[in-house]
């Protein structure tokens, strides 16, 4: 069975900035404690992992960039691209935001240096 | 609907019926004007017809115009609002002094205003998919400029760097000028 993953659910419905120095509900934190762990639980089988990014205040670039940049650095573009299936009714374009996140993680082109 | 309207002005056909039948009397009373007694057929029929296309144009026809003058208003509006939200956060990058929620929670309106706008104007039979994708590509842009900044954060107000200003300067500047060339597409239809 799938595993599913509410951000507004499971985390909070209203997600911080990049990382965990920054603030409460960063994007690094939301990678350590609920993103890799679920991810981790589909690897190596049928399972997908649902994230449905639907419910909360809005998405600060900054916080996409961090959480899925990061699962694209340590598990690879493909397996995550392959594993992941996306919700967004409310704001549809922020699947193809993250897919150029998850696309561009390698080269660096979001992320800054704390 | 005819027998509606009849209806609704029963005493003003009345009185135009009275006032047209008492001119036609008194014309005829007065020998100033001579008239036939024969009448053309093929002038009955016309005055038939152009009287019957002045019903279609007045009921129909002009609902018709209406109903799509409603349909543009309503969209160029949402147009508007999409262009206020937009200058909420350029107010916000004036002042260089960005909180977060508040920009974040903007942004998110944003978007989901322009999925909305897309889904009315299909509604209406408009076409602007196009338009649409291209302004998404720019609001990630100015996105990307207020709330990937090396500064950012959810604790505090934090201030712009010089580059990320300038991004949010061009992208805003862009996202204007490609919301006044939708409304302008719209009117034209």
């Amino acid at each position: 069975m799938d595993i599913h993953l509410s951000i507004a659910k499971n985390f909070i419905e209203t997600p911080g900035a990049r990382y965990i120095s920054d603030g409460p509900y960063s994007g690094q934190l939301f990678y350590n404690e609920c993103l890799k762990p679920a991810f981790k639980q589909v690897i190596g089988n049928n399972k997908k992992l649902i994230v449905d990014l639907d419910g909360t205040e809005g998405y600060a670039t900054s916080f996409l960039d961090e959480a899925f940049g990061s699962l694209s650095k340590d598990f690879g573009e493909d397996l995550v691209t392959s594993k992941l299936i996306f919700i967004s009714t409310e704001e549809p374009n922020l699947v193809n935001e993250i897919r150029e996140y998850i696309h561009e993680a390698l080269e660096g082109r979001y992320s800054n240096a704390s | 609907m005819l027998l509606d309207t009849i209806k609704k002005n029963l005493v003003v056909i009345i009185f135009f019926f009275i006032l047209g039948t008492l001119a036609g009397f008194l014309s005829t009373q007065w020998s100033y004007f001579s008239f036939e007694d024969k009448f053309n057929l093929i002038d009955v029929l016309n005055l038939v017809v152009t009287a019957l296309a002045g019903y279609y144009i007045a009921s129909t026809l002009s609902k018709q115009l209406t109903a799509r003058r409603v349909e543009k208003d309503l969209i160029i509006e949402e147009i508007h609002k999409i262009r206020s939200l937009y200058n909420i956060l350029n107010d916000t990058v004036i002042e260089n002094q960005v909180l977060f929620a508040k920009t974040v929670s903007t942004t998110k309106r944003i978007s989901v205003s322009f999925t909305a706008l897309e889904s009315l104007a299909s509604t209406c039979n408009y076409n602007i998919k196009d338009q649409i994708n291209n302004a998404f590509m720019l609001n990630s842009n100015i996105k990307a400029a207020i709330t990937n900044d090396p500064n950012t954060n959810n604790s505090n107000f934090y201030s712009l760097e010089s580059r990320s200003i300038v991004s949010f300067n061009n992208n805003y500047q862009l996202i204007q000028q490609k919301l006044l060339e939708l409304i302008i597409f719209i009117n034209r239809q």
